[in-house]
């Protein structure tokens, strides 16, 4: 892609990226970041710049130089937030912009990506810069493989051995003091690694401060490599971005394992075997910040935005409040010094600071938080200084210098004594210096206090083991309840069954009376009417409803033997016919009825049926 | 409110012992002495607040950071861990306590040639450092309604779709108790014999087998060493030192969370 495609490119996404806001607060920061610094050619990547504005509106964005890279294809977002300030009387939009590029290698070397830039309120902003490499290729490298991936060509940071070795990779050789290099050590192995790899020596990093960037809850997943014609598994075993603390040669130690190969399931090669290694030591070579157009005191190197605001802007004398410098961007951010300069009248106190450090891909940053405990020891108006940061950019190689907005207290109130020591003096009283090498940080003592007596915990509380046991007991009380009604139930069904049978017996006795005086009809629509009764109080559920096979069929399926309903349903069917046709019975036959409907009575029961689905 | 507003007043103008001063003027006398640069007299007023019952996290940071200032780098431990007990997650608190077992390490490696100074909690403490008490015994109480209402709503329910739902829930609702109350008896001590405590004696002192001067020699306790106290005799304390050293120290070098 030619210089002038990329500017035509940032004309029609700068026409796409204008959102209107209303300037109340602005704040915008640009970054740039990388999928993978290390490509080979012909692989792919992904350059990512991401504009965060607040309360101002993006005119214009300038990608930086891609021409050694082919673009691919590139996307824009730009998701939008709107934020109410205070009393929701500030309205502010917060937009975000994000261009992704995809980008091809062409060509083997190391390029330099200077910073883009974003034109918001009428001023530019630009972003940090990225290093990209791009090997020689070959390997069996396809586009789309994970990050991290080894970089090709001459094996440097290694000492090739045909079964395994380990190579650490130094993303910059002569980096600023203060800019971040990135390092990675892989472990190359011709054979499939059985278990983590035993690390017996970690590389050093004397002279850098580091930030690990990857997660310690990885996987080791290998990828493939050919070295000098053979191929290799390559594990990622180390990556961190290393900031060297001072110029001149600097050395990464080398790192030293051991790991099992082979497998007992390996019918051709079944013995395992442990393999020790070590690598070489990478020294690089740090340059120091140049001299021309340096700034005096501490520099912060990288690309840095600064805010800075009090808690309250009206306060008596006497009391604290808090003054908050608020310092992001890439970079170092731990190493980003700044002292508050001394302003009459008001006392100040040791900074408390917060650190967070954060890594977007390879590119460390993140913000440190400096907070200053003020007390005005006199009633005036006070405006504070700017505050101000020096930085200096890697990439662009260029000092500058970022401040805040200058902030305005009013004081009121009676002067306060000031004599005595300063409380912030880490000195002991007896003269001598605890810490003689390093000033203790701590913060201020706290000027309100609840002065709460002490709290019995809520464990302690008589009501709180009764609320615990509550829920359980009133289950466990459900829970018995329920079997208690059903055994009742239960039980309360055999004494209505048993009551029945006993009138039942009763009535069988009526039932001989009438035999006796000849009323056969009467007999057998009374015995007929025993023996249904009998059968419903058992069932629990009527049976008028069914034809005899139904009933048949019923009685078996709630758990009657076969021979008792085949004899009961017989013998009620029976007692139906002879009810109809009671012409030419003998009282025999009736007192051989009587003695018949017994048995069946007390079969009945015995006879415990089984859930139905009305009962169910 | 009225009545909580009341108590409030009334506590904050209670004379500490010993004084007619409210606790408000003792505790601003603290601070007036600490801007001042009075140390010493500023620990005098925080420990008449602390020895008169109060027990809260600033009075606590005060002492800690007013300990940090004379060098009792083992109090400063101490009180920041009793700030943290009181207020889990307190930022301030955090950075105290790094920053005094930072100068602690420093101290002990200049006078011994090397230090090692312990930094984390045990893994399970580690794990409800960020929780307070109160907060793990609410949510054991939460689950604990949560898990038996369900079960005592699935009696009821008649819905397939219902049961199921709430089938699912008891036995995740039952994971979560079990989590709060490890997490609650992990807090409160009741797993561990004794009281978490810190050696706060200036340098070494010596462990020995019982509570008397003469007893033998067991080890050594360096200061800002976390301990659990598990008896006490007289003015002696039966120590046991993270690692499981166990021996008898002076009650004065050993100082409770």
């Amino acid at each position: 892609m030619s210089r002038g495609q990329v500017g035509r490119l940032a004309a029609v996404l700068a026409t796409l990226c204008v959102a209107p806001a209303h300037a109340s607060a602005q704040s915008v920061t640009v970054s740039m970041t990388a999928d993978r610094t290390q490509v080979q050619v012909g692989e792919q990547l992904e350059v990512q710049i991401r504009a965060d504005v607040s309360g101002a509106d993006v005119s214009n964005v300038e990608p930086p130089d891609l021409s050694a890279f082919r673009v691919v294809g590139q996307t824009v977002a730009r998701p939008m937030q709107f934020r109410f300030g205070a009393g929701n009387r500030q309205q502010i939009i917060q937009s975000t912009t994000v261009y992704s590029y995809r980008l091809q290698a062409v060509s083997e070397g190391r390029f330099e990506i200077g910073p883009a830039k974003v034109y918001a309120a009428g001023r530019s902003y630009t972003s940090n810069g990225l290093t990209l490499v791009v090997g020689a290729g070959g390997g069996g490298a396809t586009p789309g493989v994970p990050p991290a991936q080894p970089p090709a060509g001459p094996l440097d940071g290694a000492v090739f051995d045909a079964q395994a070795f380990v190579r650490t990779v130094v993303d910059r050789s002569s980096p600023w003091v203060g800019q971040q290099a990135t390092v990675t050590v892989y472990l190359y192995t011709r054979t499939q690694v059985r278990s983590s790899p035993v690390i017996h020596r970690e590389p050093t990093a004397d002279g850098f401060w580091v930030h690990d960037l990857l997660s310690p809850a990885r996987t080791l997943e290998p990828q493939r490599q050919v070295v000098s014609g053979l191929p290799y598994n390559v594990y990622v075993l180390r990556r961190f971005a290393a900031f060297p603390l001072r110029s001149g040669p600097l050395t990464i130690g080398a790192l030293e394992l051991s790991f099992d190969t082979g497998s007992v399931l390996d019918l051709f090669n079944p013995q395992i075997a442990t393999v020790r290694r070590a690598g070489v030591p990478v020294t690089i070579d740090v340059k120091p910040l140049p001299e021309q157009g340096r700034p005096g005191g501490p520099i912060a190197v990288g690309t840095f935005e600064l805010a800075a605001r009090l808690d309250r802007t009206q306060v008596a004398t006497g009391d604290a409040i808090t003054l908050t410098a608020t310092i992001s961007g890439t970079g170092n951010v731990s190493d980003a010094q700044m002292t508050l300069p001394a302003i009459p009248g008001v006392r100040v106190l040791q900074p408390q600071i917060r650190d967070q450090v954060t890594a977007q891909g390879d590119l460390v940053g993140g913000t440190r938080t400096i907070e200053w405990l003020l007390v005005p020891e006199r009633a005036g108006t006070y405006t504070f200084p700017d505050l101000a940061l020096p930085t200096f950019d890697p990439v662009r190689g260029a000092y500058a210098r970022v401040a805040a907005a200058p902030l305005t207290l009013v004081a009121a109130g009676n002067a306060i004594d000031s004599a005595g020591p300063d409380p912030t003096d880490t000195t002991s009283p007896d003269g001598t210096n605890p810490d003689s090498a390093e000033p203790l940080t701590l913060g201020p003592v706290r000027t309100r206090s609840d002065l709460a007596r002490g709290v019995r915990p809520v464990t302690d509380s008589p009501w709180f083991s009764v609320a615990l046991a509550l829920p359980p007991a009133l289950w466990l009380a459900l829970v018995l309840a329920g079997v208690i009604r059903r055994r009742l139930r239960a039980r309360d069904g055999f004494a209505v069954a048993e009551r029945a049978v006993r009138v039942a017996r009763r009535r069988l006795g009526k039932a001989r009376t009438l035999a006796s005086n000849g009323d056969a009809r009467g007999f057998y629509g009374e015995v007929s009417q025993v023996l249904k009764e009998v059968l419903e109080v058992r069932l629990g559920e009527a049976v008028g409803g069914y034809t005899y096979s139904q009933l048949l069929g019923h009685l078996v399926s709630r758990g009657m033997e076969q021979d008792l309903a085949s004899r009961l349903v017989d013998e009620l069917e029976g007692l139906e016919f002879a009810r109809f046709s009671v012409s030419g019975v003998e009282t025999d036959e009736m007192g051989h009825c009587t003695r018949r409907v017994g048995a069946l009575l007390e079969r009945i029961d015995r006879f415990v049926p089984e859930a139905g689905e009305a009962a169910r | 409110m009225t009545r909580l507003l009341i108590a409030a007043i009334l506590l904050w103008s209670v004379p500490t012992p010993g004084s007619a001063q409210p606790m408000g003027e003792v505790f601003e006398t603290g601070n007036r002495a600490y801007f001042a640069g009075d140390f010493q007299q500023a620990l005098e007023s925080y420990a008449r607040l602390s020895e008169a019952g109060v027990e809260d996290a600033d009075l606590s940071f005060n002492l800690a950071t007013v300990h940090a200032r004379l060098g009792n780098y083992g109090e400063a431990i101490r009180y920041f861990e009793r700030t943290l007990r009181q207020r889990p997650g307190d930022d301030g608190a955090e950075q105290g306590l790094t920053a005094v077992r930072t100068a602690l390490g420093r101290r002990l490696a200049e006078a011994r040639g090397e230090a090692l100074v312990q930094t984390r909690p045990p893994f399970g403490e580690a794990l409800v450092r960020p929780f307070s008490q109160d907060l793990l015994a609410w949510l054991v109480l939460a689950f604990d309604v949560l898990l038996f209402g369900v079960l005592i709503v699935r009696r009821r329910l008649l819905g397939e779709t219902g049961r199921l739902a709430l089938g699912i829930a008891a036995p995740l609702l039952g994971v979560l108790l079990v989590l709060a109350a490890g997490g609650l008896a992990i807090k409160s001590g009741v797993l561990i014999d004794g009281h978490a405590a810190i050696v706060v004696a200036r340098d070494a002192t010596t462990m020995r087998e019982g509570p008397d001067p003469r007893a033998s020699a067991r080890g050594e306790a360096a200061e800002g060493e976390h301990a659990r106290v598990v008896d006490q005799q007289g003015d002696w304390v039966l120590v046991r030192l993270y690692g499981g050293r166990e021996g008898w120290l002076p009650a004065d070098d050993v100082g409770v969370i």
